[in-house]
């Protein structure tokens, strides 16, 4: 492209050469696009001749021939534009140059940009070099690099973010710009997201973030997958891994292609294979996995205008150990007394039930249109169909029947407008319109989880961004939501009158059907959110970041609806339809020191929350069934109290050597209740020595997490036959597992093929010793040790 | 530009118009669910006799079991499906049918009670009879409970404690039991 516009200029100035009458002027000014202020040095070129703006962005050009010619504006930080007048007609004329050049979605596959999303929030990313060393991983397990960031697991494939303590529905996760809806609400339901989709991966730690929908009381994580154009590339890269656990491997590969003039594409594709997974001492059996996933990107940019398409398919089975698959509170009560699992099998890739099988399609349109000295102005529609089916172990013609299958529709449609035209009082308003439809299939024969029902929502919000001083910043945001949920549900009578809804909610039955009601529940949830803060910068680089949000989340389908036996913990769990909105009060504050006392970086980022009407599952009794008792576990609501602190600490101790800390802590209590919070993640530190120098890149990891002591007892009896004699014992169900330190050891050496870095060839060996543990926040600790060492071999190729 | 705008904002008002519309008010149909087990039916003959007396545990009644002192029984078990009662299934066909990853198990709490597998019981294909129909001698007079189990896939078929066999449980119910 730059090729051929010097051929037209060579072209014009010949044409100028032949002229005869050049006496022309061609005045104006050269003005940023964006807030409308003249730029001074900028420079217009033209054959051979350059000519620069004076302070007032003023220009002038003499001596023009009365024909057109190819100016090329340009200006440091800017874009360069040519643009051809007809001198003959035109006498003046005002150039636009864009300088916010971050804006236009041009990054590079290696780099990212440095700039937050958030003013005042606390927020960390993960770029494409770390997301790398995860390929053949989930996009949770990458997180987990960040402090405050864990993952609640079923076993090692099923991974599930948690941020400082909550996680599921509380928790938004953009895929590329669009609310993922993939069926969150299940604590071993995993976000269906391939990590090799994307270029960078952010976290904000904070309920504030209004501009990307309501209810995200725990956080936000950003996953996006930005388009290369606006210069004459094609690249890519291949990269393949292979596991001794699991006996399995991942490869995937991308290409990108983008050109000068703002075109661009880009194709990725994902396949991971693996076998039961093993413990230090014992297959875990029925632990394989499967995915493939496929994403594609094309789109035009330009400082104007652009448009961007995206299409994203995810396909998975993952194997559910099968010991975690129980009959009642007796097959629990013998999986927690035995050491082992209770099923070993050899090592197979076969995955029988129970297991899963999730896919999610994911279609968006994006536009955006730049208005001189104003802003800019962003329009999405997207549309989301995930289906789920869960297999159980089932008897007879059932046997390869789901016992759960659910299809998710999810229409998007959404806008905002950024005001940026003044740089130190930005303001961003916008809307999102959510129509989503949950279709259980009946064809499996087992009453439905999760009802039918349609939800519809929109939410409006409107933020801003102002510059007190050089160093104070402050943001504030409001954001109203409404949402309707309209669910066709089928009640047992028997359960309908316990529950004493026939009291509550008597006019809700729609239609009698034999030993059910069906029921019309249809509710409606409206809440005002608002955020706050300030971020103080101070001596160039560090910074103080203050934040106080208060943000609500109508209840989901789940803690609504729920009325069933779940098979993976032997309990009972029941919704409520009585329930409110939570609301969450949130403060964090968080100190980031790039050079303490010359001994290295440090960030310090305490907060608290107070959640009213916090839902949570709780034991309430025992329920007799023809499979035996069964605890019985209801949704409740309570006030939660949530306070933490995650500690990030950096030095180079050498040129090449590099040493990292992080730590989180979290206590979580149940106010009311006056005890803690379940599954409240234990203290931990993550640390890491890196050496890096040349072609070397060496790592040791440590992870080391305390055993949590902070638990509510839900402990039961459970009545036992024992030598003929009739025995009640205490089913500790509660304790969690002792604490653990694990060490990772991975490197890796780049060769230089064309370019360097071309081919990068990395070991790793997780779990380095091979160490035996249980995670609290893993749904299987009650049934097997988690994954033994594992020692992969990767190669990534870029071309 | 604006009339680019608009027709982008039309083509997405259109398709979402659509899709708010596709839906209809038909209700989902009703899942009766097949496979359940609502009733575990013990058939119980004394030795030498024709007469059989049958006992039912279902989740909102339970029979009580009478036996006499020092006597031997057969007993079979049956797994009903009564949920809808003008089409009783009878499911212990299905455990029979899938007798290799069946097993059914008693334990009692009455002294002097004992079982073991009867001559027309269902042997499975390792030659392993899966006690759905056994022999009990009674002892001295008592009173305790039996409790019945169905387990699927047991990782093992041979032992003396419930803990012994794996598995999963399908059923475990009680009778209660007085031995005169």
């Amino acid at each position: 492209m730059k090729r051929f516009t010097l051929i037209t200029v060579y072209l014009l100035g010949v044409t100028f050469s032949l002229a005869q009458d050049c006496n022309k002027t061609l005045t104006g000014k050269v003005i940023d696009f964006h807030d409308g202020v003249p730029l001074k040095g900028a420079k217009i070129t033209f054959n051979d001749q350059m000519i620069v703006t004076d302070t007032e962005g003023n220009y002038t050009i003499n001596g023009l021939c009365a024909i057109s010619y190819a100016f090329t504006i340009s200006h440091e930080d800017c874009n360069s534009q040519v643009v051809t007048i007809d001198v003959s007609k035109v006498n003046t004329k005002n150039f636009y140059l864009e300088h916010h050049y971050t804006d236009l979605d041009q990054i590079d596959i290696a780099s990212s940009s440095t700039s937050k999303t958030t003013n005042s929030q606390v927020e960390e990313k993960l770029n494409r070099k770390q997301l790398d060393l995860y390929s053949s991983l989930s996009i949770g397990d990458a997180l987990k690099e960040i402090s405050g960031v864990n993952t609640l697991t079923s076993g090692n494939a099923i991974v599930k973010p948690v941020i400082q303590g909550l996680h599921s529905s509380r928790i938004i996760i953009l895929n590329n710009g669009v609310r993922q809806e993939d069926q969150e609400w299940g604590e071993e339901h995993a976000p269906n997201i391939d990590i090799n989709a994307f270029n960078e991966i952010r976290v904000i730690k904070g309920a504030g973030s209004l501009q990307y929908g309501g209810n995200a009381i725990g956080g936000v994580i950003i996953a996006e997958n930005k388009l290369t154009s606006l210069r004459d590339t094609i690249f890519g890269n291949a990269q393949l891994a292979g596991s001794t656990n699991g006996q399995g491997g991942g490869a995937n590969t991308a290409l990108n292609i983008g050109f000068k003039n703002g075109w661009g594409a880009k194709i990725q594709g994902t396949v991971k294979y693996f076998g039961d997974s093993e413990a230090p001492d014992y297959i875990l059996s029925n632990t394989g996995h499967r995915e493939q996933s496929f994403s594609t990107t094309f789109g035009y940019n330009n400082f104007l205008y652009g448009f961007e398409g995206y299409y994203s398919f995810y396909n998975a089975t993952q194997g559910i150990l099968r010991s975690s698959h129980i009959g009642n509170v007796g097959d629990l009560v013998r999986a927690i007394n035995n050491d082992q699992p209770l099923v070993i099998n050899d090592f197979t890739y076969d995955i029988n039930a129970p297991k899963q099988e999730t896919q999610h399609h994911l279609a968006k349109l994006k536009y955006y249109n730049r208005f001189k000295n104003l802003g800019k102005l962003n329009l999405q529609y997207s549309f989301q169909y995930n289906n789920r089916k869960e297999f159980d172990i089932r008897r007879g013609d059932d046997r390869d029947k789901p016992s759960l299958d659910l299809e998710l529709s999810t229409h998007g449609l959404e806008g905002s407008f950024l005001f940026d035209a003044n740089d130190s009082f930005k303001k961003n308003i916008g809307f999102q319109l959510a129509y989503q439809t949950n279709t259980p299939n009946p064809d499996t024969g087992v009453r439905r989880l999760i009802p039918d029902y349609t939800k519809t929502s929109a939410g409006f919000f409107a933020i801003t961004e102002f510059k007190i001083n050089n160093y104070l910043t402050a943001d504030a945001g409001i954001r109203y939501d409404f949402v309707n949920i309209d669910a066709k549900k089928f009640y047992k009578k028997e359960f309908w009158e316990d529950r004493e809804y026939d009291l509550a909610f008597a006019d809700l039955i729609i239609s009698d059907e034999g030993d059910q009601w069906l029921t019309n529940p249809n509710f409606d949830y409206n809440s005002l959110s608002a955020s706050g803060g300030i971020k103080y910068t101070y001596s160039d680089q560090n910074s103080i970041l203050f934040n106080i949000s208060y943000v609500n989340r109508a209840p989901n389908p789940v803690e609504l609806f729920s009325d069933g036996l779940h098979h993976s913990a032997a309990i009972i769990e029941l919704g409520d339809l009585d329930f409110d909105q939570e609301s969450a009060l949130k403060v964090s504050i968080s100190s980031e020191q790039k050079n303490i006392f010359g001994l290295g970086s440090l960030k310090v980022s305490p907060y608290i929350s107070l959640i009213d009407n916090f839902i949570l599952l709780e034991p309430t009794g025992l329920d007799f069934t023809i499979r035996g008792s069964f605890p019985v576990w209801e949704y409740k609501q309570t006030n939660a109290l949530l306070y933490g602190i995650d500690i990030d600490y950096g030095i180079d101790i050498a040129k090449s050597l590099k040493f990292t800390t992080g730590f989180s802590y979290i206590y979580g209590q149940d106010t009311t209740a006056d005890e803690a919070l379940i599954n409240m993640p234990a203290p931990n530190f993550r640390s890491q020595l890196m050496y890096q120098k040349e072609h070397w890149d060496i790592r040791l990891t440590n992870t080391s997490v305390l055993k949590q002591n902070r638990y509510p007892n839900n402990d039961f009896e459970a009545n036992f036959i024992r030598n003929n004699i009739e025995v009640t014992e205490l089913v500790n169900i509660s304790e969690p597992p002792s604490g653990y330190s694990l060490f990772d050891l991975s490197g890796s050496y780049s060769f230089e093929i064309w370019n360097p870095k071309d081919l990068i060839v990395g070991a790793s060996i997780t779990n380095l010793f091979d160490a035996t543990y249980r995670d609290y926040l893993n749904r299987q600790r009650f049934y097997a040790d988690n994954i033994g060492r594992n020692f992969t071999l990767n190669i990534n190729f870029k071309f | 530009m604006r009339t680019r705008v608009h027709k982008l904002f039309s083509i997405l008002l259109i398709v979402s118009i659509f899709a708010s519309c596709s839906d209809d008010d038909d209700n989902p149909v009703v899942i009766n669910e097949e496979e359940t087990i609502t009733t575990v039916k013990l058939s119980v003959t004394e030795s030498g006799s024709t007469t059989t007396q049958e006992y039912e545990w279902t989740e909102s009644s339970k029979d009580d079991i009478v036996l006499k002192a020092n006597t031997s029984y057969n007993i079979k078990i049956q797994f009903l499906d009564e949920s809808n009662p003008n089409d009783v299934e009878d499911i212990t066909e299905e455990v029979i049918a899938e007798k290799d990853e069946h097993f059914v198990f008693y334990q009692t709490t009455v002294s002097g009670l004992t079982f073991d597998n009867a001559s027309d019981d269902t042997i499975d294909t390792n030659n392993v009879a899966i006690n759905i129909s056994t022999d009990w001698s009674s002892g001295d007079a008592a009173t305790g409970v039996i409790r019945a189990f169905l387990i699927h896939e047991p990782t093992s078929k041979t032992g003396d404690s419930r803990d012994d066999f794996g598995g999963e449980t399908d059923i475990e119910v009680d009778f209660d039991v007085t031995v005169e």
